[in-house]
């Protein structure tokens, strides 16, 4: 199948010459229509900026990131880069600019040109998947943190994306808000959109089928969440803390009983526990 | 503190939905209308001319079916300024020998004489700032953010034939509007933060100039760190919603002109014709 | 454990109270801190936590009914001085840029000594001490642009400007939310520190229940401005129907537990951390 989203040898500079610092430093990567992807790495590892690059709102110092084959350095590709893959940055607050949910949910469409029919469509659609029916006149900026965090999702879903970027869109949400998010992220994700999601926190990350580590501008590892957990003592270097399910694990290990490196959830333990505990009975 | 949660819930600016006749006037309409509206305010020179004209913005406060203190609300944080208007008018005001009750003396402090006459121009100065504070206030309360943008950047239309940003110019306006709000919720968390560590307490004194300033900086330096970053992030939002100014937008909503409000329009210019020949 | 240093009962407050903006932030809100102790104050969002703990350092006074005695000083008295117990609570907030404002990272650490009335050898030895407890070198950050530190750095210099004033009670609101692991467990090693060594007390304003079985002795649940349950850890975080009546989740530890149990495996309640659902498995499996 070929790469919806490639990137090869990624670097990127912030600021000048004088003073720059380089975020990231040669990174490759792609990423097939469908996955659902999760970035990793301590604070100033590079994961934001390179959430941005891929969803073309910076554009490479050198290297290449293409989507369907269009290149984020094409000025003319730019506005269709950015309306494919979607971007939910990490504050609300700062992503709003209008002053009702609707409004909100229609400032994407609109800029898109879109014809006004099509736009009600969308934005009631859009509203609906995120359930937030019966909200349309509320102010954004009055809304609850986590309604905040699912309506900067429906103003992306109404340009009609094919991928949603997540940057730490969780981060700073309560727990029960923070489920009600990634339940939609899956049901977004069983539907057929490519997820990718910015984290510091690993019960997420077993959720997404593929895992990458960034460190310091780089790649540091990469693979399914129960190869990347499986490699705790790197992780450990990294600053990352294992879930708890492949942490119980590892434990048990230590102490000589065996359930298998390659448990990273919940259910997973549960289900090797299970297992052994009626083997035994 | 309080005064910071006052900020937090500026309501100059804040949008009351509704669905009164003010409300679902074109936002077009309103914008010419509060045009109309402030010429008419500032060229009326009669005081019952003036009087009128409040009480018209009264009675659209009403139509407009907002919640009960809206006005009060939009007043309050320009009662300051009203005070001193009131003072400096009576003191220094212009004396229109013509204005009935100009020889009769009311008050004398120092070297000022204030007359009758003074005091009713006072009375007018400050109906007339009333009245365009409401009038801005009432748009606002009326008209959402992006009903605003949308009617704005439709009237600045044509500044894009001439290569200006009509739209741009729209959208910064409305974009600023809404964090009002949010810059007073900043405000109140820094100042909660700096309480926390400025023991000396205690209300600020007018005299410790000293003191005051750098106070003052300690609240504003933090604010506008937090504004810089605000911007970058909400510049870098608008691209990720594939913002590319007026060109080729479309609208949710499409604007048409019906009865009302060409009506609407209609009095206002009638309006401003009556208050000119007057 | 000794008497409650922080004692607010039955606290309820009204922002921009008799106007129509009117937003009720507590109704019936109390806690009790012991000296030494860290108590997390946990509830979701909206629910007041922030102006529950604006009690705790005096920025707010406790109205009609409410009662709040922080350091055996009555706030609700008009004569009490607040300025003495605003030195002796620190309070750190989410965003540090909220509470950083001098130019260089020494100067904004010593704000707050220097307004004590610190100077000179002992204001730079404050300063040194303040900044090397939360693990900023003292040589390399004291003369660095504050706003050029980058984001973990930023907060504890923050945490630094506070520890500064030496307060015997620290208030945390969301001190570490978007933190990766390695800053958040830093800034815990940093107060479990200061609470071993300097007997200060915590209160900790946070939505990880991760964080408060890590760090916190007892806990405090505030729902919309109700205060609807206390004690200890293992008691509250544990009580799976009472966290999901108050709209909040169990740590993720004790959610496996749970799984477990109800997949049949005999282990024990309320167990809060990988490392006690490990401790029990083994007993369980290791025969």
């Amino acid at each position: 199948m070929d790469a919806f989203i490639s990137v090869r040898d990624l670097h990127y500079r912030y600021g000048n010459a004088g003073e720059s610092i380089e975020a990231l430093r040669g990174v490759s990567l792609n990423i097939v229509r469908g996955e659902y992807l999760a970035i990793v790495g301590p604070n100033g590892s590079g994961k934001s900026t390179l959430a941005k690059c891929l969803s073309g709102l910076l554009s490479p110092s050198s290297g290449d990131v293409r989507v369907n084959g269009a290149s984020t350095r094409d000025a003319a590709a730019l506005v269709g880069i950015r309306a494919t893959v979607g971007m939910v940055l990490q504050n609300p607050d700062n992503q709003f600019v209008t002053s009702s949910v609707e409004d909100e949910v229609a400032f994407g469409p609109e800029n898109l040109g879109v014809p006004p029919a099509e736009i009600r469509r969308r934005v009631a659609s859009a509203i609906e998947r995120v359930g937030m029916c019966g909200q349309e006149l509320r102010d954004p900026h009055l809304l609850s943190s986590g309604e905040k965090a699912r309506l900067a999702v429906a103003a992306m879903l109404a340009m009609e994306p094919q991928c949603l970027v997540l940057d730490e869109a969780t981060a700073t949400l309560d727990p029960r808000s923070r489920g009600s998010l990634l339940a939609l992220l899956t049901q977004l994700y069983s539907a057929g959109m490519t997820i990718i999601t910015v984290t510091h926190h690993m019960t997420e990350v077993t959720r997404a089928k593929r895992v990458v580590v960034m460190e310091r501008g780089q790649i540091a590892l990469t693979g399914a969440p129960a190869e990347v957990f499986a490699r705790d003592d790197a992780l450990k270097g990294y600053g990352l803390a294992l879930p708890p399910a492949a942490a119980v694990e590892r434990g048990l290990a230590r102490r000589g009983l065996e359930l298998g490196r390659d448990v990273v959830t919940a259910e997973e333990l549960v289900r090797r526990v299970v297992a052994l505990w009626e083997g035994e009975g | 503190m309080a005064r910071a949660a006052s900020l937090r819930n500026a309501s100059l600016g804040r949008f009351w939905p509704g669905d009164s006749v003010v409300h679902t006037l074109d936002p077009r309409v309103k914008l010419c209308s509060l045009g109309l509206w402030t010429v008419a305010i500032v060229l009326a020179s009669r005081w019952w001319v003036t009087a009128a004209l409040f009480l018209l913005i009264a009675a659209a406060y009403r139509a407009a079916r907002l919640p009960r203190g809206a006005a009060g609300a939009v007043l309050r944080p320009v009662l300051p300024v009203l005070a001193v208007l009131a003072v400096s008018q009576l003191l220094f005001g212009y004396q229109d020998p013509a204005m009935p009750g100009a020889d009769i003396g009311v008050l004398e402090v120092g070297a000022a004489d204030v007359s009758l006459g003074r005091v009713i121009g006072a009375a007018i100065a400050i109906v007339r700032l009333l009245s365009l504070v409401m009038l801005v206030g009432l748009l606002t309360a009326t008209t959402s953010a992006s009903a605003l943008a949308s009617g704005m950047e439709r009237l600045l239309l044509p500044l894009n034939r001439i290569g200006l940003p009509g739209h741009e110019l729209a959208l910064t306006g409305a974009i600023a509007l809404r964090f009002l709000p949010i810059l007073g919720e900043e405000l109140e968390a820094v100042q909660r933060a700096q309480l926390a560590r400025d023991i000396t307490g205690g209300p600020e004194r007018p005299w410790q100039l000293a003191r005051n300033a750098r106070r003052t900086a300690a609240l504003v330096v933090p604010l506008f760190a937090d504004a810089l970053q605000r911007v970058d992030e909400i510049s870098t939002a608008l691209l990720a919603r594939c913002y590319q100014g007026g060109r080729g937008r479309t609208y949710m909503r499409e604007l048409r002109l019906n009865a009302k409000d060409l009506i609407s329009l209609a009095i206002s210019v009638g309006l401003l014709v009556i208050v000119v020949v007057l | 454990m000794s008497a409650p240093i922080v004692q607010l009962s039955h606290l309820s407050y009204t922002y921009l109270a008799g106007t129509e903006l009117a937003a009720t932030a507590l109704v019936d809100a109390s806690l009790s801190v012991s000296e030494g102790e860290i108590v997390a104050l946990v509830g979701p969002s909206g629910a007041g936590k922030s102006t529950l703990v604006s009690f705790v350092n005096g920025l707010l006074r406790p109205e009609e009914g409410g009662r709040a005695v922080i350091l055996g000083l009555d706030t609700h008295d008009p004569a009490a001085d607040l300025s003495a117990l605003r030195s002796q609570v620190g309070l750190v907030m989410q965003h540090p840029h909220q509470q950083l404002f001098e130019r260089y990272v020494g100067d904004d650490i010593a704000y707050g000594p220097r307004q004590m009335g610190l100077s000179g050898e002992s204001l730079r030895g404050r300063v040194r001490w303040a900044m090397e407890a939360v693990g900023l070198d003292f040589e390399t950050f004291v003369d660095r642009r504050t706003f050029a530190l980058s984001g973990g750095e930023m907060r504890r210099a923050a945490l630094a400007g506070v520890l500064a004033m030496q307060p015997r009670i620290l208030v945390l609101d969301e001190a570490t939310a978007g933190l990766d692991q390695v800053g958040r467990s830093q800034v815990h090693e940093v107060l479990h520190r200061l609470q071993s060594e300097q007997g200060l007390t915590i209160v900790l304003v946070t939505n990880e229940m991760d964080e408060v079985v890590d760090m916190a002795d007892s806990v405090s649940v505030l729902v919309k401005g109700h205060t609807v349950a206390s004690g200890a850890v293992r008691e509250v975080l544990g009580d799976a129907s009472l966290m999901e009546r108050c709209g909040l989740t169990v740590p993720e530890a004790t959610e496996l537990a749970q799984d477990l149990r109800e997949h049949g495996i005999p282990i024990g309640q309320s167990l809060l951390s990988d490392g006690e659902v490990e401790e029990a498995l083994w007993h369980v499996l290791h025969r």
